[in-house]
């Protein structure tokens, strides 16, 4: 029995039942941490790790029975533990300190999961590869010339290479989804309000979630169960009823699958239309009934997107100014400069982008014809999801266009990237969950991935369906 | 763009840029405004007043856990007696 591949919920039983210690289990993922540095998927191991694994081992020796007891987790470097350094990939919080704990952070302790460490990520969370990270490059467990995805692709990776089997990552619009579907594993993005973003570092707050990284349905489901819930440290945190999202009908033979036209149309002549074409017959076979649906405006979600993200992330950001927190210029010699030389020396090329363009659509003059007409889309594309969600309980969509690509292969206008999220925006747009699945091969045998999307608190109709696909699939 | 409109967007984001940087963010922003153009060409009105998130009530105004001052002010990068340093403002 190999240690690092066993599934979180293997690992909480064998330490119950005292097969295995928790100190035990820590330790055979740190030196796989240690093993695999070259992949730059973690940018630290805390140093209490195994302290905490041992406190654990006495806790379970005393009763404690937490749904995550004894299960190391490794989080996103945006997300605050309190003690640690939380930097957002960022040069400008290299020596930021967490004063708190998030809410998730503290309902994995409560459930017994031991932090282990902290991933890279694309700095503050904008980019789709993990190249935009201050402290380097994260490079795809499959293929070390390729990227992992981002911009939780540390997180991504770090399951992938079996240094953890469960990782927190944050989506904005699609970092979870987009690295789990690079890496070949499941990145469930929450509906907006399932889980608190309380103590998790803000890039666009209507659209943020926490998601989860896991390599099978079963470890993302219970990880949900143990992070989801209202939160009185974030009013918008839903007040609803957490499902049991583990303990599900797994037999899916009334769930309605609906394959929207339009996401044919766009991925034509792309290597995900046939993926998605083989996927609608697979579900096919398995006697799961396809309604065809219309989401007449999809295309205009990312758009959307590029216009509410770097609105929020704008005004989000005028918080790191070299003041309170945050690197300060050495050379400022007033309050002016230090706010542009602390920030100029501080954030990196993607973020200075974002801002500026988030200005752009903010500025006077301009707030209308771009952030209010943005909302308003986003309004429409709500109603059209909601209509399409009265004939089918699950819409499918590839997760992007095609397999990893090469590390330095995007051009350099910024739009060609941006296009890549096509498919991952429109659940953060509309609030709705979406759970990547890995299913079929790209051109040059790396993973896809196809979103199975539900009706806003609806995760527990994804993972029967998840759960349903995974056993056919003999995993 | 023009280099004009890019510094006084450098200004509202509170950003300095070297002149080579202005050029390219500049040549930049034009695929970036014309892709941001798609929506305020697009011919669909949208909804008025959609409520994307539902804020439900204020919770209870109850004194609860906080963050001594000493702590908030570790991660500030000059601190003198409890405060903040910061240059003169007033002349």
């Amino acid at each position: 029995m190999e240690i690092i591949k066993l599934s979180a919920l293997e690992i909480r039983e064998k330490i119950l039942s005292g097969e295995l210690s928790s100190e035990e289990v820590t330790t055979a993922f740190i030196d796989q941490i240690n093993k695999n540095q070259k992949y730059n998927a973690v940018l630290e191991v805390f140093d209490d790790a195994i302290l905490q694994a041992k406190t654990m081992d006495e806790k379970i020796k005393n009763g404690f029975k937490g749904k995550l007891a004894g299960v190391p987790i490794i989080i996103k470097d945006n997300i605050l533990y309190e003690g640690k350094i939380c930097s957002c990939g960022s040069e400008f919080l290299k020596d930021y300190v967490a004063q708190y704990n998030a809410t998730v952070i503290d309902k994995l302790l409560q459930a017994g999961a031991v932090i282990i460490a902290r991933a890279n990520m694309d700095e503050f969370a904008m980019g789709s590869s993990t190249e935009n990270s201050a402290f380097g490059i994260t490079h795809n467990p499959l293929d070390f010339d390729r990227v992992p995805g981002g911009s939780s692709g540390g997180s991504s990776a770090a399951v992938a290479l079996d240094m953890c089997p469960i990782a927190l990552g944050t989506e904005t619009g699609g970092s979870v989804r987009q690295p789990a579907s690079y890496c070949g594993i499941y990145g469930l993005k929450p509906s907006y309000g399932r889980i608190s973003r309380y103590g998790v570092v803000a890039f666009a707050s209507s659209l943020d979630q926490v998601g989860i990284f896991s390599k099978n349905v079963y470890d993302n489901a219970l990880m949900l169960e143990v992070l989801a819930g209202e939160d009185k440290n974030d009013m918008t945190c839903a007040k609803v009823a957490v499902d049991d999202y583990t303990n599900g009908d797994w037999s899916c033979k009334k769930i309605k699958v609906g394959l929207p036209k339009e996401i044919l149309n766009l991925a034509k002549g792309l290597p995900c239309e046939e993926n998605l074409k083989n996927f609608v017959k697979w579900l096919k076979s398995k006697e799961i009934e396809i309604v065809d649906i219309s989401l007449p405006n999809i295309d205009i979600a990312l758009p959307v997107y590029y216009i509410i993200a770097p609105a929020e992330a704008t005004s989000n950001l005028a918080r790191f100014d070299g003041v309170k927190y945050t690197s300060r210029a050495k050379n400022a010699k007033n309050l002016d400069e230090i706010y542009k030389m602390s920030r100029s020396e501080g954030f990196g090329k993607e973020v200075k982008r974002r801002i500026m363009l988030g200005n752009y659509v903010l500025s006077s003059g301009y707030y209308d014809a771009y952030y209010k007409k943005a909302k308003r889309i986003q309004g429409e594309l709500i109603k059209q999801f909601n209509r399409a969600f009265e004939s089918c309980d699950i819409i499918i969509m590839p997760t992007t266009l095609a397999e990893a690509y090469k590390i330095g292969s995007k051009s350099d206008n910024p739009v060609d990237t941006y296009k890549e999220d096509i498919f991952t925006v429109t659940a953060n747009i509309v609030g709705i969950p979406s759970l990547s699945i890995p299913f079929g091969k790209g051109e040059h045998g790396m993973p896809l991935g196809v979103q199975l999307m539900a009706r806003k608190f609806n995760e527990k109709t994804i993972y029967n369906l998840a759960k349903f696909l995974e056993e056919e699939r003999g995993e | 763009m023009d280099i004009k409109e890019i510094e006084h967007l450098a200004q509202l984001s509170k950003l300095e840029f070297s002149p080579e940087e202005m050029e390219s963010f500049s040549k930049e922003f034009e695929h970036l405004v014309e892709f941001a153009d798609i929506v305020k060409n697009a011919d669909l009105q949208g909804e008025q007043n959609i409520q994307t998130i539902d804020l439900g009530k204020l919770r209870d105004d109850e004194i609860g856990k906080s963050t001594p001052t000493e702590i908030l002010l570790k991660d500030s990068p000059l601190v003198k007696q409890d405060c903040i340093v910061v240059p003169r403002i007033m002349e």
